[in-house]
């Protein structure tokens, strides 16, 4: 027999942080394999429920980030974000459109490891120490890999704003000046 | 605004909604009861896996990272240290050197190596900062295949200036934040408070210890080396592996290198239990190292006084992020790791053969 009260602390576990988990699986490994990565890290999250520390969520996303490496490898190497983005993109207005492009662009062309690094702090809300926790390593090795990181974003964002600025819609004015 | 944030805040504006578009969806129901996980094959096949799940509950309070960078010069300043080419000041080898002759490790021996850390950090908490810290014990077990334990305490927060203080008070002295992200919004309604918090113990299936991009056991953090020389061959090998893509210069490599061995030099000195010899050698092969700085006079975030051993990680538009090895020289004890608004003070490690606490 299960205990109420721990399925209550599952439920609510799951309930505040189930949408931060599946951001995190589509930002690891996209779309298509978002929805199996949550209900895996649920599953380990309640099998360890004694486990789970009081605020859960970088817990969860180590958890979500085995779950990630042990079966969604392949997705996780081949991931572009800025084809997980392309639909939302239409209604936008275009240079903010071909910055937001160039950006996720960039990250794409980072490894897997220093995409992970920069989203985690960028994108999923976790302080550099919680980020640590999350890839298992001391703040102080987190904040040198995420120095590193950035750098090599900072590069490839310079040769992706090369590569996409060019085909960037022309302006009216422009237009007009031809 | 210096290069860090604004690649930080490209970043952060570039998330796509998609991330947001979970469906909802009920709580799913398990049958069974809680229960140990049984070792996930996985964990045979990689041993980096394994490493990969550690999540410790250090400063679950803790929240979003803006980064201060008070310890960062904007682009435009030079940086305090110009040339990979120019020769450590005498200072910083020297106290280094020394350091070297007096270090220690850790005696005894037990079936888990103990570390215990304090992290500071400056939060923006919105038109102020506040600094706040944590304790953090790791019980790392020597033998592979076994749980690691974190026990952590958020140790409260404060007003980090007199300037943070008055702003505090004419906000009416709050007892707790709000804390942002770096794209200004809150962050999923993450809290800080002023008051300390309860101890929390969390473990998590165990992993070999982390270096150099990798992950080392026990057996072979008993095997690297008291030669400094071979210590830094040993450890570039380990990054080399680690893998880099081939559009970098030799200039920009040599560099890198020096980063990386700085940076290790702290996880060789405060998180892994080496040999003896180990210390001695970490001391040395820093004080070979090009382009340190050094502070004869520095105090860590807990007042203890020492030396602190500065290298300036160098961005690309040319600014600085200083980093400083805080290291009392005349006992050649480790004291603590600065970097931008967070600090790592090291305060003990030791063997245990008792286990760690359960709650």
């Amino acid at each position: 027999m299960t205990s109420p009260a721990a399925r209550d602390r599952f439920a609510e576990v799951f309930g505040r942080h189930h949408r931060q988990v599946y951001a995190y699986a589509v930002s690891r490994a996209g779309r298509d394999v978002a929805d199996d990565i949550v209900s895996d890290t649920f599953l380990v999250a309640w099998r360890r429920l004694d486990a789970m520390p009081a605020e859960p969520l970088p817990w969860l996303l180590g958890v979500a980030r085995n779950v990630v490496h042990e079966r969604h490898r392949d997705a996780a190497n081949q991931l572009r974000l800025l084809s997980q983005a392309l639909p939302e993109a239409e209604g936008d207005v275009a240079e903010a459109v071909a910055e937001r492009a160039v950006t996720l662009a960039a990250l794409d062309a980072l490894g897997a490891t220093d995409r992970e690094l920069l989203t985690l702090v960028g994108w999923h809300g976790l302080s550099t120490s919680e980020a640590a926790q999350v890839v298992g390593c001391s703040t102080a090795t987190f904040l040198v890999r995420l120095h590193r990181a950035r750098r090599r974003f900072e590069k490839a964002l310079t040769e992706q704003s090369a590569a996409v600025v060019p085909s960037r819609p022309a302006s009216p004015a422009e237009e007009i000046r031809r | 605004m210096n290069r860090h944030r604004e690649a930080m805040r490209l970043i952060a504006e570039a998330r796509p909604s998609v991330l947001d578009e979970a469906p909802s969806r009920p709580v799913p129901s398990f049958p069974h009861q809680p229960m140990p996980m049984p070792t996930p094959p996985a964990r045979r096949r990689s041993r980096r896996l394994l490493a990969a799940g550690l999540v410790p509950t250090a400063a679950a309070v803790v929240g979003v990272v803006v980064a201060v960078g008070s310890a960062s010069n904007p682009p435009g300043q030079s940086p305090p240290t110009s040339s990979i080419a120019a020769p450590p000041p005498a200072t910083a080898r020297g106290l280094l050197l020394a350091a070297a002759e007096k270090t220690t490790t850790t005696p005894g021996t037990g079936d888990f190596w103990v570390t215990k850390v304090e992290l500071h950090h400056v939060y923006d908490v919105g038109g102020y900062h506040v600094q706040g810290s944590s304790e953090m014990e790791t019980w790392h077990p020597l033998r592979r295949g076994g749980d690691v334990t974190f026990v952590t305490r958020w140790l409260g927060a404060a007003p980090a200036t007199d300037a943070d203080k008055a702003a505090w008070r004419a906000a009416g002295s709050p007892a707790e934040w709000a804390l942002t992200g770096p794209d200004g919004k809150q962050a999923h309604g993450r809290k800080l408070t002023a008051a300390p918090g309860k101890r929390d113990v969390s473990v998590m299936p165990g992993g070999d210890f982390a270096i150099g991009g990798t992950s080392l056991t026990y057996a072979q953090i008993q095997a690297l080396p008291a030669d400094p020389d071979k210590l830094k061959a040993y450890l570039i090998k380990l990054d080399d592996a680690a893998g880099r893509d081939g559009t970098w210069t030799p200039d920009q490599i040599a560099r890198w290198r020096v980063e990386m061995l700085f940076s290790e030099s702290w996880t060789l000195l405060s998180d892994l239990p080496v040999p003896d010899g180990v210390p001695a050698a970490t001391y040395r092969m820093l004080a070979g190292l090009p382009g340190l700085t050094v502070d004869e006079h520095a105090r860590d975030a807990k007042g203890r006084a020492g030396a602190a051993i500065g290298y300036a990680y160098r961005n690309a538009d040319g600014s600085a992020v200083n980093t400083r090895l805080v290291i009392d020289p005349d006992s050649g004890s480790l004291l603590a790791w600065e970097q931008r608004s967070d600090a790592t003070v090291f305060l003990s490690s030791r063997y245990s053969s008792t286990p760690p606490p359960r709650s």
